[in-house]
C-alpha cells in the first residue's frame, strides 16, 4: 500500500481546490490550520534497505559505544540508569526559618529555660499571631524564650524599616539581627529579674502577714502524685502476676509441641483491663 | 540610731509632768510633725513637688497623713502611759520604737511611731527634681506591659557611689534591685537601703565588741518592711530565737515521752520473758516508731530555716534611704497602673546628699580591697 501522507497535505490540497474553484467557500478550519500547521510528520516512511544508505541507529550515538566494530546493542537499562536522577523534586524540602535559628541560639545559651513548665495546648493553634510584639510582656503568654525570639524579629523589622526610610548606606542585616537579639535578650533579663523579685517579695510579704508554707511545691506535687502511684502499684503487681502466669503456661504448652506464639498471646498486654484479666482459653 | 535621731528633729513641745497636779491633768511628752523646709515652701506656694507629686498629692501624703499619725501617736501615748506615770518617755522616735517594740500593751504607740518614722524618713531623702523629662501623669493599662527603663540621671557621688558599686556590683544593678523590691510590694510597705554591721544589736547592747571598737559597716543591703515594719533585724531574729527555743522544748518533751515508753517496753519485755507472749512486743515497737517519726532528725531543714539563719542574723542595720511603695503614695498622681512610673520618678528625686550624711563610717573589708 502506498504510504498515506494525504492527511498532512490537506491544507495544500484545499487551497488548490479553492483556487481551481472546486470549493466555493473556505472550510471553517482553513484559517486555523493555516495559522497553526501540523508540525509533526506522523506518516510512516519505508526503511531504505540499500547498503550504507540507512540512518545511523540513534541508540549507538546516545549510549556512546566506543567500539564501533563490536556493534553490540544495549537492549535494557540498568537499575542505576532507571533511577530518577532529579530526585530533589520529589524530596520534601527542608523548612528553614530565622525563628528556629534564634530559638536554637537562645536555648543553647539558657538551657535552664527548658526546665520551666510550658502550656502547649491551644484552641486554634495561632495564639501567637494575636500577640503584639511592640512590647515583650503579653497578657496571654508567660515570659519565656519565645518572647525573646518574637521580640527580636519585631525589633529587626523595625530597624530594617527605619533604614529603608532614611535610605542611608547599605544595611548589614546580620549586625542588625545581632543588635536586635541582644536588645531583646537584655529586656528579657530585666523583666525576668522583676518577675522573680516580685514573687520573692510576695512570699516574704505574705509570710509577714502570717502565711505559713509547710511544704514546698515539689513536696506537694510528689505527695499528690503518690496517691495515684499507690493505686497503680497494686494494679501493676496484679497484672505482672497474670503476665508471668500466662508466660509460664505458654512455656508449658510449648513443651508439648504446640506453637508457642499462637494461642492467647495474641492478646496485647496493654489492652487487658482488670475485668478481662483472665486469659481466654 | 542616735545619729539619725539627731538629724530627725522630732519636736518635743511639752516636757515632763507638772508636779502637784492630779494624774488626769498630767501631761507627758507630745510629738509634733517636724517641719521639712522644702515641703513647707511647697505648701506656702501651693506648688507641685517637682518631678514626683502634685500639690494635692503632697498635701495628702505628707501634711494630712503626717498630722493624722501624730495625733494618733499622741492619743495612744496618753491612753497607754496614763496608767504608768513613772515611765520616762524617750524624746525621739527610734528610741520610742525600740522601747515599745516588744511590749504588746504599747501596740498602738509602736504602730503610729513606726509609720511616722518611715514616712518622715522617706520624705527627708527626696527633693524636687529639676529634670523635666519625668512627668507626673496617670498611666493607662498598657504601662503594665511596658519594659522597665534603663536610663537614669540621678546618681550618688564619691564615697557612697563607690560603696554602692562595691556592695551591689554597679549602680545599675543597685537601681534594678531597689526598684524591683519596691515594685514587688503588693500592699503597704517601704524599701530600704541599709548599712549592715558585722556584729549584732544584742552584742552592742551588751557592751560592744572584744576589741573595744564600735560596729563595723562593710556591706550595704536592700531590705523591705511591710505595714508598720521597722528596720531592726535584732527584733526579728529575737522572734526566731524564741521560736527555736519553743521547738527545743517541744523536742525535749517528745524525747522524755520516748524514754518513758522505752522504760515501759523494757518492763513489758521482762514480763514477756516470763509469759512469752509475742503480741505485746509488736505493739510497743509500733509505739516507739510513731514517736521517732515525730522527731525525724534525718530530714533536711526547710529553705525558710536556712534563710533565717543566714539573712536575719541579728545584725545591726542602719537605714540610709527609704522608698515608700505603698499605694497611697502613687494612686493620686499616677493611677492604679502607675507604680513603675512613680518609682522611676522617685529615683530621680532621691537626695543623695542626705543619704550620704546618714551613712555610717565605712569599713572596707580586706578581701574586698584585694578584689578591687
Amino acid at each position: 500500500m502506498k504510504p498515506q501522507i494525504k492527511a498532512l497535505t490537506v491544507l495544500e490540497r484545499t487551497s488548490h481546490y479553492l483556487k481551481a474553484g472546486v470549493l466555493k467557500e473556505k472550510p471553517a478550519w482553513y484559517d486555523v490550520v493555516g495559522a497553526h500547521p501540523p508540525s509533526i510528520d506522523l506518516s510512516k516512511k519505508p526503511k531504505k534497505i540499500e547498503l550504507n544508505q540507512q540512518e545511523i541507529d540513534p541508540g549507538l550515538t546516545i549510549l556512546g559505544d566506543k567500539q564501533e566494530n563490536q556493534r553490540l546493542y544495549k537492549t535494557r537499562v540498568s537499575d542505576s540508569e532507571r533511577k530518577q536522577r532529579n530526585n530533589s523534586i520529589a524530596r520534601i524540602p527542608k523548612l528553614k526559618f530565622l525563628e528556629d535559628e534564634l530559638r536554637d541560639v537562645f536555648y543553647h545559651q539558657h538551657p535552664w529555660e527548658f526546665a520551666r513548665p510550658k502550656i502547649l495546648v491551644e484552641n486554634e493553634g495561632d495564639d501567637i499571631s494575636k500577640l503584639d510584639w511592640s512590647h515583650m510582656l503579653q497578657f496571654t503568654k508567660p515570659l519565656d524564650g519565645e518572647s525573646v525570639v518574637q521580640r527580636t524579629l519585631w525589633l529587626l523589622n523595625q530597624e530594617i524599616k527605619e533604614h529603608e526610610e532614611s535610605e542611608t548606606e547599605t544595611v548589614d542585616k546580620k549586625s542588625l539581627l545581632f543588635e536586635a537579639y541582644d536588645k531583646a535578650r537584655f529586656e528579657f533579663y530585666r523583666l525576668r529579674m522583676e518577675e522573680e523579685m516580685s514573687s520573692l517579695v510576695s512570699r516574704e510579704e505574705s509570710s509577714m502577714y502570717g502565711a505559713v508554707y509547710p511544704s514546698t511545691m515539689m513536696d506537694w506535687g510528689v505527695k499528690h502524685e503518690q496517691e495515684y502511684v499507690d493505686v497503680w502499684a497494686k494494679v501493676a503487681a496484679n497484672r505482672t502476676q497474670i503476665l508471668e502466669a500466662s508466660r509460664s503456661r505458654n512455656v508449658a504448652t510449648s513443651s508439648y509441641g504446640t506453637d508457642a506464639t499462637s494461642g492467647e498471646s495474641g492478646e496485647s498486654v496493654w489492652e487487658t483491663n482488670e475485668d478481662s484479666v483472665p486469659p481466654k482459653q | 540610731m542616735l545619729r539619725i535621731s539627731n538629724s530627725r528633729k522630732v519636736g518635743v513641745s511639752l516636757n515632763s509632768k507638772v508636779g502637784g497636779l492630779s494624774k488626769l491633768s498630767q501631761r507627758y511628752l507630745t510629738y509634733r510633725l517636724s517641719r521639712l523646709p522644702a515641703l513647707e515652701a511647697i505648701q506656702s506656694k501651693k506648688s507641685d513637688f517637682k518631678g514626683l507629686f502634685s500639690n494635692k498629692a503632697i498635701n495628702e501624703v505628707w501634711f494630712n497623713r503626717g498630722e493624722q499619725l501624730v495625733d494618733g501617736l499622741n492619743q495612744s501615748i496618753e491612753q497607754t502611759f496614763v496608767t504608768d506615770g513613772e515611765h520616762s518617755l524617750p524624746n525621739n522616735l527610734p528610741d520610742l520604737i525600740s522601747s515599745t517594740i516588744h511590749k504588746p500593751e504599747f501596740y498602738g504607740v509602736y504602730c503610729y511611731s513606726t509609720l511616722l518614722y518611715n514616712l518622715q524618713f522617706f520624705m527627708e531623702n527626696i527633693r524636687p527634681s529639676e529634670n523635666s523629662a519625668h512627668k507626673i501623669t496617670k498611666a493607662d493599662s498598657n504601662s503594665l506591659l511596658a519594659s522597665p527603663l534603663t536610663e537614669f540621671n540621678n546618681e550618688p557621688r564619691d564615697e557612697l557611689k563607690k560603696w554602692i558599686n562595691d556592695s551591689f556590683g554597679s549602680l545599675r544593678e543597685f537601681r534594678t534591685l531597689l526598684l524591683n523590691s519596691a515594685k514587688g510590694i503588693k500592699g503597704d510597705g517601704v524599701t530600704w537601703l541599709v548599712a549592715e554591721s558585722n556584729i549584732s544589736q544584742t552584742a552592742i547592747n551588751n557592751g560592744g565588741t572584744k576589741s573595744g571598737r564600735g560596729p563595723q559597716f562593710v556591706n550595704l543591703r536592700v531590705v523591705n518592711t511591710y505595714n508598720t515594719g521597722y528596720v531592726d533585724d535584732s527584733v526579728r531574729s529575737g522572734q526566731v530565737n524564741r521560736l527555736k527555743q519553743q521547738k527545743k522544748v517541744r523536742e525535749a518533751s517528745l524525747k522524755a515521752k520516748q524514754l518513758e515508753i522505752q522504760e515501759k517496753e523494757q518492763q513489758q519485755q521482762q514480763q514477756q520473758q516470763q509469759q512469752e507472749s509475742p503480741s505485746k512486743s509488736e505493739q510497743s515497737i509500733v509505739k516507739q516508731e510513731t514517736v521517732e517519726e515525730s522527731i525525724d532528725e534525718l530530714t533536711l531543714g526547710t529553705i525558710e530555716e536556712a534563710e533565717l539563719n543566714v539573712l536575719f542574723n541579728d545584725k545591726k542595720l542602719v537605714p540610709l534611704l527609704a522608698i515608700d511603695a505603698s499605694p497611697r503614695t502613687y494612686l493620686l498622681d499616677y493611677g492604679v497602673f502607675g507604680k513603675q512610673n512613680y518609682l522611676d520618678n522617685v529615683w530621680e528625686c532621691i537626695d543623695w546628699d542626705v543619704v550620704a550624711q546618714r551613712a555610717p563610717q565605712r569599713t572596707q573589708s580586706i578581701i574586698g580591697d584585694l578584689y578591687l
